[in-house]
Formats: structure tokens, C-alpha cells, sequence
């Protein structure tokens, strides 16, 4: 039950982030599309990425909870940063125009 | 203070996994008396029909800690038993939870192409199947017995055999047959595969864990409605599983079209997602590991094309998998576990600070 709830999570946040970025994905990938290549590449590793993490974790012996920590570190990672300035970007334009 | 610091978030990592793992292992303990029996790995040997299937579970006997009421617990091919004090007139309700980790149901997928042969759709069936109990050899019908499925997570999927009984005289030992229609219906339930199939190769079925609750109902208890009771309730949560399910694989399509949700998406619907898929990726891939797409798969070989030869890389389960690596294993998870949860704390923890200081306007080095 619990997992079930934690992909539906999952599930929902992607359909959300899939919706709110539709504007700057169509702006991109209309207008930008050397940039839309690029990052479509990222996915592409992602995607390629997933045949190989059953076999990794079986030598590596980890469970698919510490595997999901590991991503979610990873993640957070390249996002926090970016979140944190946007946050402060966010803040100082709200300053400006008050 | 900073090395403390981070020692103490180091300790309270580990210290939540110890939490967690203990809280899932008493996930279905629910019952008075339980045993867990890690890891029986089970010889399935596989005929041309399911009809003639059998599990081959040895003839091992467990020890049984002296504590336990628990004496004796014997689970052979097509029965299983357990020795404990009966006493005439009260009535009992055993419980048994089966913990599977079906390993190679992926090559099952892959040499049955074409037929219903998908581990997560198991979830969608209930099965009852009847049973019979011999206490102190003397048949005795079992008031009440369900085969009830929890759900899988993982590679893992659980199921509940519950039976109910009221004893007739003192009695010392139970003996619960599972005959071979029985045994029949429970690949039915476990594989939903019906058909008849070619190969002949035996195959591995591991039984990790396994509880056994007993509860003491006490004399003259009525059967009954707790029969009526319980049929009531699973009734109910097989309705909300159902509705569950629905939901679980609207949200879990992969092919989300924006067009599927709104008309106004129609003409602003990206054939390709630059931005919101570097984000949405790492999730998938999460998402991927957590579910119940990908079954069998943690014991996936390596298949690989190198200069027109083909090179098979077996996987690292014939290591991780035996019994007396299997504590090396946790403790091995627990430790790099908790460095993980470390470091996420340590970069939530930073990101905190980050947003309360103010000489911090940069994102690695660029000026925002």
C-alpha cells in the first residue's frame, strides 16, 4: 500500500512538472532545438541507464530502497542549487517590484 | 563541531534504516506468535502443465526458539505442520504470510511470450482454496480458510493463507494438506497462467520470508461471524485495492499525452520534453525500481554485442543470494545507507543555510 502511494506520489509529481514545463518545452524545443537535443540526451541516459541498474545492484548487492536513496541524492544534487537561487532570485524580484 | 555534526547525522541515517527495516519486517506480525524463516529457497521443478506442478521445499525443520509456544514447524512439498498445545474447546486462527521473491520470473516472461504471464498482474486475483486439517492425525474441516494477496513491492509479493479451527480435545500438533488441486490453484494465483507450456527446466522460486501467527480465540468462540467478519472485510479491501489499482495505473501510464487531459493542450502539445524530462527522468527511473513493472529483474544477466560476438555477463546474485552472505548484506546496506542519508541530510541541511545567507547569490560560480 505504502509503495503503491509512493509511486502514485511519484507518478503525480511527474504529471504536474510534465504540464507546468509545457510553455518552456515548447519554447525550447520550438526555438531552441540544438538546446532541445541536448537535453533530450540527458534523458536518453536515464533511459539507457534503467536496463542496467537491476544488473548493477546485483553485484553491488544494495536494495532497491538504498538504490532510491541514492538517486534521490543524486537528484537533489543537481537540483537543490537550483532551487535555493531561484528561491532568493525569486525573492529579490518581489523586493524590486514592492 | 562540524565533524560532530555530521557524525550525528551519520548515526541518526543508520539508526532511521535500523528503524525501518525492523518496522517492515513486523509488517505482518500481526498475529500472537510468529516465526520468520529467511530465505527457503524452493525447487520448483517445472512440467509441460501446470497441472502436475509441485514445490519441492525439502524436508527441512526448523528450530523454533524455546519462548515460542511454537514448537515444531515442518513445511515439506505438498503439506506443512506445526506442533503446539492445543486445548479442547477454544478455537484458533493461524495465519500464515508468504513472502515471495519469484527471481527468475523473468525468464519465465521471456519463454512465455504471448501468454498472461505478468507477476504484477497478480494483485487483481484473490483465490480460496480449501483445505484440510489433521489434528493428532484425525481429519478435522477447517471452519474458515482464505488465500488472501497483500500486494508486491519490488521483486517482492506477499500473500496471507488464514484458517480458523475450533479444537476437539487436547491435541498437540496440527497438520494443514495441501492437496494438489490446491497446490494447482495456487500457481493459477501466483502466475495466472492457465496454459500449457514447453520447457522443461527446472527453475527457482524463493520463499524469503515467511510468518506464521497463531491467535488463541479462547473456548466457546463462536466462528461464525468472525468468518462473516472477515469475509466482510475482504471484500471491502479488495473493493478499495480495485479502485486503487485504477488509479495506480492511470497515473502510472507512461505515455501521458497532454492532449489525454485537456483540448487546450492541442495545440501546444510538445512532441519531445527538453527541460521538464531532466527533472522528470531520475523520477522514472526511481519510479522504475520501486514498482512492479520490472519483475524478476534484479537477477538480470548481461547481454552484450562486442565485434560481432555475443557476451553473456551472469549477474551478481550467486553471491548476494546465498544464505550466509545474507547478513554481510544488510549490514553492507545499513553502512552505505546511512552514509547516503548522510550526505542528503548534510546537502538539505546546506541548502537551508544557502537560502538564510546572504553573501550566497551564485550557482556554482555563475552570478545570478
Amino acid at each position: 500500500m505504502i509503495s503503491i502511494m509512493f509511486d502514485f506520489l511519484i507518478s503525480l509529481f511527474i504529471r504536474i512538472v510534465t504540464i507546468a514545463f509545457i510553455p518552456i518545452d515548447t519554447i525550447v524545443s520550438e526555438y531552441m532545438p540544438n538546446v532541445d537535443s541536448a537535453l533530450s540526451k540527458i534523458t536518453t541516459f536515464f533511459n539507457y541507464l534503467q536496463n542496467y541498474s537491476s544488473f548493477i545492484m546485483s553485484y553491488t548487492g544494495l536494495y532497491r530502497d538504498i538504490i532510491s536513496i541514492c538517486i534521490t541524492l543524486f537528484v537533489a544534487t543537481i537540483t537543490l542549487p537550483t532551487l535555493v537561487h531561484g528561491i532568493k532570485l525569486g525573492l529579490k524580484w518581489w523586493e524590486e517590484l514592492v | 563541531m562540524k565533524k560532530c555534526i555530521k557524525l550525528s547525522i551519520l548515526l541518526v541515517g543508520i539508526f532511521c534504516l535500523f528503524i525501518f527495516k525492523e518496522v517492515k519486517a513486523q509488517d505482518f506480525t500481526s498475529g500472537t506468535y510468529y516465526y520468520n524463516y529467511n530465505n527457503i529457497t524452493t525447487g520448483m521443478d517445472i512440467p509441460t502443465s501446470w497441472n502436475s506442478a509441485t514445490m519441492s521445499l525439502g524436508s527441512s525443520t526448523l528450530g523454533i526458539p524455546n519462548n515460542n509456544r511454537l514448537n515444531s514447524w515442518n513445511l515439506r512439498s505438498d503439506w506443512y505442520s506445526f506442533s503446539m498445545n492445543f486445548i479442547n474447546g477454544h478455537s484458533y486462527r493461524v495465519s500464515t504470510v508468504y513472502q515471495i521473491q519469484p527471481y527468475t520470473l523473468g525468464n519465465y516472461d521471456m519463454r512465455l511470450v504471448g501468454a498472461n504471464l505478468k507477476f504484477s498482474s497478480i494483485g487483481k486475483y484473490i483465490a480460496n482454496y480449501e483445505g484440510r486439517a489433521d489434528i493428532d492425525s484425525v481429519s478435522q474441516t477447517i471452519s474458515y480458510t482464505d488465500l488472501k494477496y497483500n500486494g508486491c513491492s519490488g521483486n517482492y509479493c506477499t500473500w496471507t493463507n488464514t484458517f480458523a479451527f475450533t479444537a476437539n480435545r487436547n491435541a498437540s500438533s496440527i497438520v494443514l494438506t495441501h492437496g494438489g488441486n490446491n497446490i494447482n490453484q495456487l500457481n493459477k494465483f501466483m502466475f495466472n497462467y492457465d496454459g500449457n507450456y514447453s520447457s522443461n527446466t527446472p527453475e527457482q522460486l524463493k520463499i524469503s520470508t515467511l510468518w506464521v501467527s497463531i491467535d488463541d480465540l479462547g473456548g466457546g468462540t463462536d466462528l461464525g461471524p468472525l468468518v462473516s467478519q472477515q469475509q466482510q472485510t475482504n471484500s471491502f479491501l479488495q473493493q478499495i485495492k480495485e479502485k486503487i489499482n485504477e488509479i495506480y495505473n492511470f497515473m502510472t501510464d507512461t505515455n501521458y499525452d497532454i492532449k489525454d487531459i485537456d483540448d487546450i493542450f492541442n495545440e501546444i502539445s510538445p512532441t519531445s520534453h527538453p527541460i521538464s524530462g531532466v527533472i522528470t527522468a531520475p523520477l522514472n527511473w526511481i519510479n522504475s525500481l520501486n514498482g512492479s513493472d520490472t519483475p524478476g529483474a534484479f537477477c538480470q544477466s548481461l547481454s552484450l554485442t562486442l565485434f560481432q560476438h555475443s557476451i553473456n555477463i551472469p549477474s551478481g546474485c550467486f553471491f548476494w543470494d546465498r544464505q550466509d552472505v545474507e547478513s554481510f548484506r544488510i549490514i553492507w546496506n545499513i553502512i552505505f545507507g546511512g552514509f547516503l542519508i548522510y550526505k542528503l541530510g548534510y546537502r538539505l541541511l546546506k541548502a537551508l543555510n544557502d537560502v538564510f545567507d546572504p553573501t550566497k547569490d551564485e550557482i556554482g560560480g555563475l552570478e545570478v
